[in-house]
């Protein structure tokens, strides 16, 4: 039991000298996290999606028809990049990279880098698909993380699905928000 | 580095390329199926060399004392991990900085420090582009760029720079730049839960066998083996598409290969040995981008199955090892295997604690007789209980699992899993199998057996004359100390007072370096203190100016640049120059002084022309020279030596005064006159020339080290390029014969060259050297001829180090 309990407390004050190695390396990020670090917050459905080479690299792109706002600005119709894809003959295969499906809708947390690019945050973390619930509510819901997070300390996690009411997650952005802007 | 010695002498198996884990292209639609894979064309690299750059623009953030030359160093040693990987045709180079945006058409490699999505450490991927290239016996897509985008702050994971993490990090992201997807053997290319290697042996034989079987070299040796066979579905008779076959043994690493879309496989490059061979389903957490079928649509792994043991168990005591042998394929290794929905065991992690510091992968110290680790991962267990029917064995018995203790901390549940050792069982890597009633996990490697404790630096105080002067406890005689993850310059250790004195690698003034032992068992002194390492802090000295010479090149051109600086510590292997540009290849770097170089370039004729970024590193100490170099238009006409001469006698080696030597390149004639050929300014006598070629004699008066060569085509004249004179031929003076065993006398030879370098040739078998000794400017090198020697007179030639002696007659008795 001595060597359980010395486990335990070190544990409690957890240094792991583990860190990522894959091709994609996401930071656990929790639903207050998104929000906050999001650039803008959007509810829309895809249209359709192309790439481009950026820089000797291809990026995909979505357009996202948007219906509501939530956090930030945003156009009308939101253009969306995720690394890598196939331009013509030029590909790039990153494993671990998420995909949008023309037609679904999502809430999606933004981020729009200096070079004004918006990525989803987190990658897998920040999309949503939005749905119907069996009692007619709508529902926003993601899969497990199939990436490997990170804890701040370093730690590997399981990214456990979520599933809510959109009137619920939209009530969570707006109390952050407001938090955050305070 | 003893399986890296053991792989190096045994080579590996030329054959087709099956289902590695690659980034594979199907080129047809039913079996046999022919994979090709994205990988770099290394006809296109300047000696089959891909060089990496880091972006100028480094991270904008970093923890208590690290800083960007310590990412540098790491990504530098990263790259040096990768290279002259055993069987592998690929060279590896660090480039140092380059400037993004900065023209350049030839296929690179990049590390780019960028704000990423929050939530985001970093990816990075390989791309391709044009179509199959089908000019050689396999197939393949070419890569042009690898780019891995890196968080800009290195206060989060993978920082700080200096620790082994960060290091492996970038060994890592190497391998898939290389063309490396992940594995499942705890390899430096397994995800990090499991991934089990170490600074000191940073790759591992599946690492090994990923890349050699990605850039096979052309001549093989046989000294590892092959198993190849079939994983069917059970119910329909299917084959298994990306099941993940593993051969393991008990105290040594795994090798493994993804399967074929008929559930085909074979694993090469195994080292011989019994083996143990079980196929498993990926993971949910595999993370591996799917292969692709001629129509370039995703061919997705069939459904999950429950993980089996060859011939068809659960149960490794039930198991059937299979033999390796060396140039054999072992054949018919099928596993029929039973659909299931998905695996409920995976992404399995070992720690170890040293204090509050938990370490991963788990040290068990075998003199202890007990010990703990620590067990997380998903489907062990939850709310503080072990899942149903939990079971934890270890392969190969060196240990045994005494009980397993769940617990939570932090709101997640972990196994305490109670070790003994075996006295009679053997070190290394131990591999832990985790059974519940429905499912079956190996974990490779899960953690290592070692017999000492950790390292651990007591104290670190500056000598007068630059060295170091460091106490600490678990000192070994091959223990390494390191500077901010670089290696010391030299060192000397005491084992039994528990000090070392060591030279750290150059570095800038106040600069802080984190100081680490690392034990050849893997452990190092971080584990128990990276939460307050010692540093040593670099003194006051001068600035370190740095001048290139001549700053700018034509394409198509081979040249000598002249690096000259002041107060710098140029070393031979330890200095780096690059151009920041994958356009312009550094090939030979001759150190002449600790402030003075000479670096052999090339540069295509298709570079873009371009102003680029100097980096000239030794350690820590880095110059950049920014726009410091300029590729202008090829020169039409002008000569190009290539700065590497042959000898023209077929059984020689080495450039030495007096030898007849062919020198190849372009524009080496004009307008069919006779071209001159000089040395530091000598004639050399040219005996041959077209515009392709020269044979010429080395003058005779040359000494020895790098001279300057010069072609004079009879319209214009080349750059100089630097060539290394060796010294003069070692000369046979007598051979003695008594029966099978020969004794050669040589003068020249030099006195210090060991048994293990020393090879002779005759009548074209190679022997190897059974005792070499030196007297009075004489060396005598013994040679047992075997039974492939033929008879009668035959030439004989001793080789050292590369450089062939004079040729003398051997009259071999039938």
């Amino acid at each position: 039991m001595k060597a359980l309990t010395a486990c335990v407390a070190a544990l409690a004050g957890l240094y792991l000298a583990v860190t990522p190695g894959r091709a994609v390396t996401l930071q656990q990020l929790s639903m207050d996290d998104l929000i906050s670090q999001s650039t803008a917050i959007i509810r829309g459905r895809v249209l359709t999606s192309y790439t481009t080479v950026n820089g000797g690299e291809v990026l995909t792109h979505f357009k996202v028809q948007v219906s509501d706002r939530w956090k930030g600005v945003s156009a009308d119709v939101a253009d969306i990049v995720f690394p890598g894809g196939a331009a013509g003959a030029v590909r790039q295969s990153i494993p671990g990279i998420p995909q949008l499906q023309e037609g679904q809708e999502y809430v999606l947390y933004l981020w729009t880098n200096r070079a004004g690019l918006t990525f989803v945050t987190g990658f897998q973390q920040g999309i949503f698909a939005v749905s119907q619930g069996a009692d007619g509510q709508l529902i926003v819901q993601r899969p497990a993380i199939s990436e490997m997070l990170l804890n701040r300390g370093g730690r590997p996690v399981a990214g456990t699905p979520v599933r809510l009411r959109l009137q619920d997650m939209s009530t969570r952005v707006a109390l952050v928000t407001r938090g955050t802007s305070r | 580095m003893r399986l890296i010695r053991t792989l190096l002498f045994a080579g590996v198996l030329a054959g087709p390329l099956f289902g590695g884990a690659y980034f594979l292209h199907y080129t047809n639609r039913s079996a046999p199926y022919a994979p090709a894979p994205e990988k770099f064309d290394l006809t296109a690299l300047p000696e089959k060399t891909l060089t990496f750059f880091v972006s100028d623009d480094g991270p904008s953030g970093y923890g208590a004392n690290d800083g960007y030359l310590s990412v540098l160093a790491q990504v530098r040693q990263a790259a040096q991990a990768w290279d002259g990987v055993p069987g592998s045709d690929l060279r590896v180079a660090f480039g140092g900085q380059f400037t993004p945006d900065t023209p350049q058409n030839g296929p690179g490699a990049q590390v780019v420090f960028e704000d990423l999505p929050p939530g985001v450490y970093g990816y990075g991927g390989p791309v391709s582009s044009g179509g199959l290239n089908t000019a050689g016996a396999s197939p393949f897509f070419p890569i042009n760029l690898s780019k891995m985008h890196i968080s800009r702050d290195l206060t989060q994971p993978p920082g700080p720079s200096f620790t082994d993490s960060f290091y492996l990090v970038m060994v890592h992201e190497m391998g898939h730049a290389l063309g490396l997807q992940h594995t499942f053997t705890s390899s430096v290319m397994s995800t990090v839960a499991t991934r089990a290697t170490s600074v000191r042996q940073p790759i591992s034989a599946d690492d090994i066998a990923g890349l050699a079987g990605l850039y096979p070299v052309k001549t093989t040796v046989a000294g590892t083996g092959s198993i190849s066979g079939r994983i069917l579905f059970s119910d329909t008779g299917q084959g298994v598409h990306m099941a993940s076959v593993v051969a393991i043994r008990g105290g040594a690493p795994a090798v493994s290969a993804l399967t074929l879309p008929d559930g085909t496989f074979q694993i090469d490059s195994i080292p011989p040995g019994q083996y143990f061979v079980y196929a498993h389903a990926l993971p949910p957490t595999a993370d591996i981008v799917n292969p692709k079928d001629p129509d370039g649509k995703d061919v997705a792994p069939s459904g999950s199955f429950g993980t089996l043991i060859y011939p068809g168990t659960r149960d490794f005591l039930q198991a059937s090892p299979i033999a390796v042998m060396a140039g054999k394929v072992t054949k018919d290794i099928n596993l029929s295997v039973t659909p299931k929905a998905s695996a409920n065991i995976y992404a399995v992690s070992i720690y170890s604690f040293f204090g509050n510091n938990a370490v991963h992968p788990g040290r068990f110290n075998s003199t202890n007789t007990k010990g703990t680790v620590v067990a997380s991962g998903a489907g062990l267990g939850s709310n503080g209980n072990a899942a149903d029917g939990l079971g934890v064995q270890a392969i190969g018995g060196a240990v045994s699992v005494s009980a397993v203790r769940p617990y939570t901390a932090n709101g997640y549940t972990y196994l305490a899993l109670d070790l003994r050792s075996n006295p009679m069982g053997g070190g290394g890597p131990q591999h832990l199998v985790f059974t519940t009633s429905g499912d079956l996990y190996v974990l490779p490697s899960a953690f290592e057996l070692v017999a000492a404790d950790a390292p651990a630096v007591s104290s670190v105080a500056n000598n007068a004359d630059g060295t170091v002067a460091i106490a600490a406890t678990g000192l070994t005689e091959r223990s390494q100390i390191y500077f901010d993850g670089v290696p010391a310059r030299s060192q000397s250790i005491d084992v039994a007072d528990g000090t070392a004195s060591a030279t750290p690698p150059p570095g800038n003034a106040g600069q802080p370096a984190v100081v680490t032992i690392y034990n050849p068992d893997g452990q190092n002194s971080l584990f128990a203190q990276s939460g307050s390492p010692l540093t040593y802090t670099y003194p006051d000295a001068g600035p370190t100016p740095v001048t290139v010479q001549p700053a700018t090149l034509p394409g198509a051109s081979e040249a000598t640049i002249d690096v000259t600086g002041v107060n710098t510590h140029f070393a031979a292997g330890d200095t780096s120059v690059g151009f920041g540009s994958s356009d312009i290849f550094v090939r030979k770097i001759f150190v002449l002084s600790p402030t003075h170089l000479l670096v052999n370039v090339a540069i295509p004729a298709a570079a873009a022309r371009a102003a680029t970024e100097v980096t000239v590193m030794t350690g820590f100490e880095e110059v950049v020279l920014p726009l410091a170099f300029r590729i202008a238009a090829p020169v039409p006409g002008k000569p190009v030596p290539y700065p590497r001469l042959f000898n023209a006698v077929t059984w020689q080696q080495g450039t030495y005064p007096g030898a007849v030597m062919t020198l190849y390149g372009s524009n080496l004639q004009a307008d069919g006159s006779t071209p001159i050929v000089s040395f530091n300014g000598q004639a050399a006598p040219v005996v041959y020339s077209s515009p392709g070629q020269i044979n010429l004699i080395v003058p005779s008066q040359l000494p020895t080290g790098p001279a300057m060569l010069v072609v004079q085509n009879g319209s214009d004249m080349s750059f100089p390029v630097a060539i290394n004179i060796d010294p003069p031929a070692p000369v046979i003076t007598a051979v003695a014969v008594n029966g099978r065993e020969v004794t050669v006398s040589l003068t020249g030879f030099p006195a210090d060259a060991h048994p293990a370098n020393v090879t002779a040739r005759v009548g074209g078998v190679s022997l190897p050297a059974t005792r070499v000794t030196a007297e009075s400017g004489v060396t005598r090198v013994s040679l047992s001829l075997n039974a492939n020697v033929p008879a009668g007179d035959q030439p004989l030639v001793v080789y050292v180090d590369g450089r062939s002696s004079t040729q003398a007659t051997l009259t071999v008795s039938p």
